[in-house]
C-alpha cells in the first residue's frame, strides 16, 4: 500500500454532489427521449413497425387519464389492480402459511426431509407457467386455477428457502438449546425460527415477486378482470397506449410490494448484518 | 448420604474414557483411556495441543457425545445426555443476536427445563440484575449483542451460564478469542464469581498455559493422536490472591515454562 492511498479526501463540495446535478442530467435525458418519441417516431423513422403501434407520450398520458376516469372492460382501474392483488395475496398467503412451518419442520428433522425434499427440489426449477396448462385441465379457468398457480410458485420457493434457513442455524445455538433441554417446540420457536428468519424473509420476498409475475401471466390466459387481462385485451384492439399504462402499473405495484416487504424486514430483523 | 461422603465423591469422573470417531479402517482414536476426577468446588483445566481431544472430554461430560468405552460420571451417575445441571460455555459467546443482554441472560430460566422452583417475574428480574451486575454489565442490559464488544459478549455469556445454577460449569476455551487485557479480566472475574457462588465445579479447556495456572486447582496436560493424559499438575498457587503477585513468583514462571516446553514436545510432527 502506498502512502497516497491513506490520504483522507476533504469533504467534497464538487458539483457532482449537489442535488440539482444528480437530478437534472438524467431528467434531461428522459425529456429528450420523450420529445423524440412524441415528434420523430410518428414520422415513421422506425423501420418495420407502424408508427401508430408505437404510441406517443401524449397518447399514454391521455390513456392513463381515461383509464383512471372510466376504467376498462366494465371495471374501474382500481378493480383491475385489486383483482390481481387479491389473487396474488391469496396464493402467496396460503403458500407462506404452509411453506414456512413445513420448511422449518423438514429442515429440522433430517429424516422427514429426506423423504420429501428431493421431490420439492425437482419441482422447483419447473417454471410456474409450465403448470398453467395442467392447472387449466384440472381446475378449468376460474379463480381457483389462478390462485393455485400462484400457490405452486410461491410455495416451493418459500418451503425450500425455509429449509435452507433452518439448516444454516449455527450448531452452537442448537447445542445451547440441548444443554438447557429445551423442548422441541421451544427450540423451533425460540432458537431455530428467529435464526432462520433472515433467509426465510429473502425467500418470501423472492416468492412475492415471482407471484406477482405469475399472476399477470395467468390472467393473460383467461380472465375478465385484472392487470394481465387489461394489457392482453387492450393489445388485441391495438390500444398500445393503454397497454403501456397497464405494464407501467404492473411495475409500480411490484416495486411497491417489494418496498413494503423490505420495510417489514428491516423492522423485524433489526439485528441482521450488524 | 452425609456431607463428607458427598464431598469425598468426585463431582466429575472419567474412568478409562475412550472415544473413537468413524468405523472400520476410517476410524480415528480421539481419546485413549482417559481417567481423571474433579472434586466438588474445584476448578480443573485440561490443556493440550490441537486435536488432543480436550473438547471431546468436555462434550462427553456435557452429554453431547458418549464414550466408545469407559465411563463418564457426574455425581456418581453415568452421563446419558445433556442437562442444565452442567452449564456449557462455548468458544464463542453464542448469544442469540435477536435478544438483548437481559433477554439472553434470562433465556435459560425462562425457557429451559431447570430443576428447582420456578422464579416469579420479580425474582427473575432480580436474578438477572444480580448476574449482570456481577459480570460488570449493569448498564448494558438493553444492548443487543451486535452493540457489545467481544469482552462484553463474553461477560453476558458468563452471566447466562451462572444464572442457570448449574453445579458444573463446562468451559470450552471461552476466552480464547479475546484480547489479552480482556482475557485477563475475564479470568479474574471467573475466579471471583465461582468462589462467591458456592460450590461450583469447573472443567475448563484451554491451550493457554498461563490461563490454566491462573484459574485452576489442577491442570491435566494432554498429548495428541490419540489423546492421552500426559501429566497431572496440582497447582501450588491455588486460590492464589492477586494476579500480579502470582505471576511474579519465580515458581509460577518456572512451572509455566516447564509446561510450555512439555506442550511443545507433545505437538505431533
Amino acid at each position: 500500500m502506498t502512502s497516497q492511498t491513506l490520504q483522507v479526501q476533504p469533504v467534497s463540495t464538487h458539483f457532482e454532489h449537489r442535488l440539482w446535478w444528480r437530478v437534472l442530467p438524467p431528467l434531461s435525458v428522459v425529456a429528450l427521449v420523450l420529445l423524440a418519441w412524441e415528434y420523430l417516431i410518428p414520422m415513421g423513422i422506425v423501420p418495420g413497425v407502424r408508427p401508430q403501434y408505437l404510441g406517443t407520450p401524449s397518447g399514454i398520458a391521455q390513456a392513463a387519464s381515461e383509464l383512471a376516469r372510466s376504467g376498462y372492460g366494465g371495471h374501474g382501474l382500481l378493480d383491475h389492480v385489486r383483482a390481481s392483488l387479491f389473487r396474488t395475496a391469496g396464493g402467496f398467503a396460503i403458500a407462506a402459511c404452509i411453506g414456512v412451518p413445513l420448511g422449518i419442520v423438514l429442515g429440522y428433522n433430517q429424516r422427514l426431509g429426506a423423504f420429501l425434499l428431493p421431490i420439492f427440489g425437482f419441482l422447483r426449477p419447473i417454471p410456474a407457467l409450465a403448470f398453467i396448462p395442467i392447472v387449466v385441465i384440472w381446475f378449468g379457468i376460474g379463480e381457483f386455477a389462478k390462485v393455485f398457480v400462484i400457490f405452486m410458485t410461491a410455495f416451493l420457493y418459500v418451503l425450500l428457502g425455509s429449509v435452507s434457513g433452518v439448516r444454516s442455524v449455527p450448531a452452537d445455538y442448537l447445542r445451547l438449546s440441548r444443554n438447557y433441554r429445551l423442548s422441541t417446540w421451544s427450540t423451533l420457536i425460540r432458537v431455530v425460527l428467529p435464526s432462520a428468519l433472515p433467509e426465510i424473509f429473502v425467500s418470501l420476498r423472492t416468492a412475492m415477486a415471482l407471484s406477482w409475475a405469475v399472476v399477470v401471466a395467468s390472467e393473460l390466459i383467461a380472465a375478465q378482470v385484472g392487470l394481465g387481462y387489461l394489457i392482453q385485451s387492450a393489445s388485441q384492439v391495438y390500444a398500445i397506449n393503454k397497454v403501456y399504462v397497464g405494464v407501467a402499473l404492473i411495475g409500480l405495484v411490484g416495486v411497491t410490494i417489494d418496498m413494503i416487504f423490505l420495510n417489514i424486514e428491516r423492522r423485524m430483523l433489526h439485528w441482521v448484518g450488524r | 448420604m452425609s456431607d463428607t461422603a458427598e464431598l469425598a465423591m468426585p463431582k466429575i469422573k472419567l474412568d478409562g474414557a475412550t472415544k473413537k470417531f468413524g468405523s472400520g479402517v476410517q476410524s480415528r482414536l480421539a481419546l485413549d483411556q482417559v481417567s481423571l476426577s474433579v472434586a466438588t468446588g474445584e476448578t480443573v483445566t485440561v490443556i493440550g495441543p490441537t486435536g488432543c481431544g480436550k473438547t471431546t472430554i468436555l462434550n462427553m461430560v456435557a452429554g453431547f457425545t458418549s464414550p466408545s468405552q469407559g465411563k463418564v460420571l457426574v455425581d456418581g451417575k453415568q452421563v446419558t445426555g445433556p442437562g442444565p445441571d452442567r452449564g456449557f460455555m462455548f468458544q464463542r459467546p453464542t448469544l442469540l443476536p435477536w435478544l438483548t443482554a437481559v433477554e439472553n441472560v434470562e433465556f435459560p430460566v425462562r425457557h429451559a427445563q431447570l430443576p428447582g422452583k420456578q422464579l416469579s417475574v420479580k425474582e427473575l428480574a432480580e436474578a438477572v440484575d444480580h448476574y449482570l451486575d456481577s459480570v460488570g454489565l449493569r448498564d448494558a442490559g438493553k444492548l443487543y449483542p451486535h452493540q457489545m464488544s467481544g469482552g462484553m459478549q463474553s461477560r453476558a455469556a458468563l452471566a447466562r451460564l451462572l444464572i442457570a445454577q448449574s453445579s458444573v460449569l463446562l468451559m470450552d476455551e471461552p476466552f480464547a478469542a479475546l484480547d489479552a487485557q480482556t482475557r485477563l479480566s475475564m479470568q479474574q472475574l471467573l475466579k471471583r464469581v465461582v468462589k462467591s457462588e458456592g460450590l461450583r465445579t469447573v472443567l475448563f479447556i484451554t491451550h493457554d498455559v498461563e490461563e490454566a495456572l491462573l484459574i485452576s486447582d489442577h491442570v491435566f496436560l494432554m498429548s495428541a493422536s490419540p489423546g492421552r493424559i500426559a501429566r497431572h499438575v496440582e497447582v501450588p498457587f491455588r486460590g492464589g490472591g492477586d494476579y500480579r503477585d502470582t505471576v511474579l513468583r519465580p515458581e509460577f514462571t518456572e512451572l509455566k515454562h516447564e509446561l510450555i516446553d512439555q506442550l511443545e514436545r507433545l505437538v505431533p510432527g
